[in-house]
């Protein structure tokens, strides 16, 4: 008897564990709003995932309760997803079980696997439409560099959302110490290198994961990382290697150096223990708030040139799914087309830390009102006409990554450049080629 | 009889266990089945669940990979130094806090702080820690003469910085399992001793181990898996990346790499089979061992 | 003599582990109040220059960290409970009841342990989507209200109780299910508050799984908060550890009520080995 009251207990609790499964689980269910007593017009609901929080996120929010507002048939939630890392890994969960957002931001190189898989939606239709196209004059006003990095086979796959470039941050009391004037050459920025360090300060100093983002001084050395056309990684070419004898023969000759524990350049400068750093933009509000207080003098210049100019743009693009309805569709594309709107672009440039996505935005006299109070973000726009942005293929992040393993080893003196960059090709390609077999057709 | 007894003892014994059973079922051992699979899925579709072809190449190209042979020996040497270290100095100080100690509670407390945090935060101040030109622990070395040492930066140190880091969060944790057992022996028995005339390192090896054994024995395999798994403090501590020349790059690591940044998802599958595997057989010669020397009263 | 050489040897090493111990801490509150700038500053400060909560008050502002907390609470407490019951009744099985293929479901089940977490992440967010759950509380708890970990601690101590207990409440007609919650739970205190401890700072501190599996801020918990403070140029040193340093407070609280128990339990049972 006993026993059976056991098994009772039991299976109650069994029960009851599984029954508390049975939250009321949110669905979007679409309202029915009248207009003028006639027509009945469903509110389309859409999500559109992001990776912005603080300032950056606040801003994001209040331009989507505009179009909000503005559109009184579209409803878009937006939702922070944590950073990238966990935005991407959410994509991927969401990608199997088949609920992926309408629209989301993403970089190109995690949006490939979704293009191989006709799961990103081509936003060639919707862009040359006649109907509900986007203006040609906005369209031809986009910042080539920036527009067309979203291309898979010719098409439109993403556009331009959240951008910000690749920065030269300087001390300007150290330069006009040392009687120097900005550098806007490699050959300029070795000899201020040279002459600012001394009394145990290094005068060039780069992040620590500066093989990451070590593309641009690659473009500048006329190389490129990747061949787009073959589709493989270019680590071992000419280009790459004069890239890296310049950034690390001043390291060894002791003019330059990796930010080590401090990571970010943003310790070492604002201590004026260096005096020329290389960061993306988004350092910018760091650099800021640490001088404020130890009163170092600083500014930032677009990056130098080597055998040609190049400036590495950062940032995520946007993106839509194919797995949403048409509606839903419909609807995001509306957003996306507001987001390049001139007043929308220019709100966007003024009070989150990236710029401007369009000329006429990043010309426009209020904007250049900004500017005189805020200057740092005038060598962003001066680099966009030699805008790139690293390549799109298939885990892309395998070449970034062994060119960082390749920059330790080559500093630490491990291997020499040629034996380093060679390793890091042979891995580069081997993973990537890895990565393809995960996503056969 | 017997074989009835037998049916009857099954249907209870499942009947215990069956809440925990579905729980772990579905959220454990189902997508660890999943990713076994996986591990053998050569030409496959991952976000639509397509296999087109089966084989064992994800193994090869590990066992090709010296990344993965090197996150093996970083893996290895972690764990072998690390949780011996952490059992010997938790022992010792849970051994000191169950004497006559003043101010016991206060002790017990402060030990145990380090496991309440989030690895996040207090790796961040670790980093302050170990700074080579500005960090207290130099700064400290420097009054009894000691170099300053690159901690983060040199890749040999590197590892010692994150064992350190690993010790010292896992020390509360592993101090308050000891101490619970040590609760559970007797008295009587350091009486008995003690009327024997056993000095304190006898009844340490006599009297406390012995009967503390079960409890040693689950610390031992706890930790153990844990610090195979060891991957969050690396990621803290060095700022998403594995260390000055992959010298913190562990397993766990590895595998994170390639399922989150490298779209190599049968790769990682293989590769986390090969830490169960390694995991699985350590464990089970800790079982061995522990039949011959843990005592269960 | 040499008595007293031991006694004071003992407290040192007592006292200068517990300052190893406390510094990183001692670290953390003081940056805490440090503002971003003096955060920057080598060598650093000890103490910060200005005592003031304008940190804490930024990140109350900027966190919606009531309901973060409210959620905290209710996942923390139902995956306590939750994995206290699975874990009595499984421990009861695996230590007292005598079956075939119980040792190989113990095994199987101990095998949960040696996967890492980290990959088992995405095919969970499936199932939780199957399941419908996504971006619900549920989702935090459900997955977690059974924990091997605890299981097999809780069944080293019942092992630990003398088989003849058993026989003798069996003979006085004493159920199975009645002697494990009359005689085996109250014995085992200390090791099933141990486990609700564990449990609660797991939970409690639990970051990427209430990331990825919730969607919306009205379901998020505590520690999805540091994400705020965490920037692509590095992390806000200053907020992050205010916020830090807020959220631990009542997982130290929890221990400090907890712990006494622990401690005293089986001493004051007075069973004999």
């Amino acid at each position: 008897m006993k026993r059976v009251v056991t098994i009772i207990l039991c299976v109650f609790m069994m029960v009851s564990l599984i029954g508390c499964s049975n939250d009321t689980n949110e669905t979007v269910v679409g309202e029915n709003q009248e207009v003028n007593g006639e027509e009945v017009k469903e509110v389309v609901e859409l999500e559109f995932w992001h990776a912005l929080s603080g300032e950056n996120g606040d801003m994001l929010q209040k331009l989507i309760d505009q179009f909000n507002d503005e559109n009184q048939f579209i409803h878009i939630n937006a939702y922070y997803q944590g950073h990238y890392r966990e935005l991407f890994e959410k994509l991927n969960g969401a990608a199997q079980a088949n609920t992926l957002p309408t629209i989301t931001m993403i970089y190109n190189n995690r949006l490939t696997a979704y293009v191989m898989n006709d799961l990103a939606e081509d936003l060639g239709p919707y862009i040359y439409d006649s109907e509900k196209g986007i203006d040609p004059k906005i369209w031809n006003d986009i910042p080539l560099g920036l527009r067309n990095d979203g291309m898979w086979d010719g098409k439109h796959y993403s556009l331009p959302f959240n951008k910000g470039s690749y920065l030269m941050f300087y001390n300007v009391d150290a330069l006009e110490a040392a009687d120097l004037k900005v550098p806007t050459t490699w050959e300029e920025l070795e000899n201020a290198a040279r002459v600012l360090s001394k009394d145990g300060n290094t005068g060039l100093v780069l992040n620590q994961s500066a093989g990451i983002d070590f593309s641009f001084w690659v473009e500048q050395a006329g190389g490129h990382i990747y061949d787009e056309e073959l589709e493989i990684p270019t680590i071992d070419s000419e280009g790459v290697k004069i890239a890296y004898e310049f950034i690390t023969g001043m390291i060894k000759e002791g003019i330059a150096h990796l930010a080590g524990e401090d990571n970010y350049i943003t310790g070492p400068m604002s201590r004026g223990e260096s005096f020329i750093g290389f960061a993306s933009s988004s350092n910018l509000p760091r650099m800021e708030e640490a001088c404020r207080e130890t009163g170092v003098n600083w500014a930032v210049a677009e990056l130098v040139r080597g055998k040609e100019k190049a400036a590495l743009f950062s940032g995520t693009d946007i993106a839509m799914f194919n797995t949403s309805t048409q509606e839903q569709k419909d609807a995001a594309w509306e957003f996306i087309k507001f987001w390049y709107r001139t007043d929308i672009t220019l709100e966007w440039g003024m009070k989150s830390g990236y710029i401007p996505l369009t000329y006429e935005g990043a010309n426009h006299p209020e904007f250049k009102a900004y500017l005189e109070n805020d200057p740092s973000k005038i060598p962003a726009i001066g680099q966009l006409s030699v805008a790139y942005q690293d390549p799109n293929g298939l885990n892309g992040y395998a070449i970034h990554s062994n060119m960082q393993t390749a920059l330790e080893e080559i500093i630490a003196g491990v291997k020499t450049i040629d034996e380093a960059l060679q390793t890091a090709q042979e891995n580069a390609t081997r993973e990537m080629e890895e990565a393809k077999k995960n996503f056969a057709q | 009889m017997k074989k009835e007894n037998n049916l009857k003892n099954a249907a209870l014994g499942i009947l215990y266990l069956l809440p925990a059973m579905v729980i772990l079922g579905v959220f454990q051992i189902y997508p660890i089945i999943k990713v076994f699979l996986m591990s053998f899925y050569t030409r496959y579709n991952y976000f639509r669940h397509i296999v087109f072809e089966y084989g064992v190449d994800n193994y090869i190209q590990l066992a090709n990979d010296p990344k993965f042979i090197l996150a093996l020996k970083n893996t290895s040497i972690f764990v072998f130094v690390m949780v011996p270290t952490s059992i010997i100095i938790s022992l010792f100080i849970a051994t000191l806090l169950n004497s006559n100690v003043r101010f016991k509670k206060l002790f017990r407390n402060i030990y145990f702080l380090p496991f309440v945090t989030s690895t996040v935060a207090i790796a961040m101040v670790w980093r302050w820690i170990f700074h080579s030109k500005h960090g207290i622990l130099n700064y400290g070395l420097g009054f009894i003469g000691i170099d300053p040492i690159p901690w983060l930066i040199d890749p040999k140190w590197a590892m010692v910085s994150l064992i350190i880091l690993s010790v010292w969060k896992t020390l509360g944790y592993n101090i308050l399992i000891i101490l619970t057992g040590l609760q559970n022996i007797d008295k009587q028995y350091y009486m008995a001793s003690k009327i024997d005339g056993a000095n304190s390192w006898k009844r340490l090896t006599r009297v406390t181990i012995p009967l503390l054994s079960p409890t040693l024995f689950f610390v031992s395999i706890t930790s153990l898996i844990g610090a195979f798994k060891v991957f969050s403090e690396v990621y803290a501590l060095f700022e998403k990346r594995p260390g000055p020349l992959n010298s913190c790059l562990t397993m766990v690591y590895y595998i994170y790499d390639k399922l989150n940044n490298q779209f190599s998802y049968g790769v990682a599958a293989a590769a986390s089979v090969v830490l169960f595997i390694i995991i699985l057989i350590i464990t089970l010669i800790q079982f061995l061992i522990g039949k011959r020397f843990v005592h269960y009263k | 003599m040499k008595n007293k050489i031991l006694v004071f040897t003992k407290y040192l090493i007592i006292i200068l582990g517990a300052l190893v111990t406390l510094v990183p801490f001692f670290w953390m509150l003081s940056t805490s109040f440090k503002t971003l700038g003096e955060v920057y500053q080598m060598p650093p400060s000890v103490l910060p220059n200005n005592f003031n909560f304008d940190n804490y008050k930024v990140v109350i502002e900027k966190t919606p960290i009531n309901t973060y907390f409210f959620n905290s609470l209710l996942v923390t407490t139902i995956v306590t409970l939750g994995t206290l019951i699975t874990s009595i009744l499984a421990a009861f099985a695996f230590s007292r009841v005598q079956f075939k293929g119980r040792d190989i479901i113990f095994t199987i089940l101990l095998s949960t342990m040696m996967v890492p977490s980290e990959l088992l992440i995405t095919p969970n967010f499936v199932i939780l989507s199957k399941l419908n759950l996504i971006n619900t509380l549920t989702a935090l708890y459900l997955p977690w209200i059974s924990s091997m970990f605890a299981i097999f601690l809780l069944r080293q101590y019942f092992l630990g109780i003398p088989e003849e207990l058993y026989y003798a409440a069996k003979a006085d007609g004493c159920s199975d299910f009645k002697y494990l919650i009359k005689v085996m739970v109250p014995l085992t205190k200390p090791a099933l508050i141990t486990i609700a401890l564990l449990k609660i700072i797991y939970s409690w501190n639990e970051f990427l799984w209430p990331m990825i599996m919730v969607s919306t801020p009205d379901k998020r918990t505590l520690p999805v908060g540091l994400a705020y403070f965490m920037t692509e140029a590095g992390p806000n040193y200053h907020l992050l550890l205010a916020y830090a340093s807020i959220i631990i407070v009542p997982v130290i609280v929890i221990y400090i009520l907890l712990q006494r128990y622990i401690i005293q339990g089986i001493t004051r049972s007075g069973i004999k080995g």
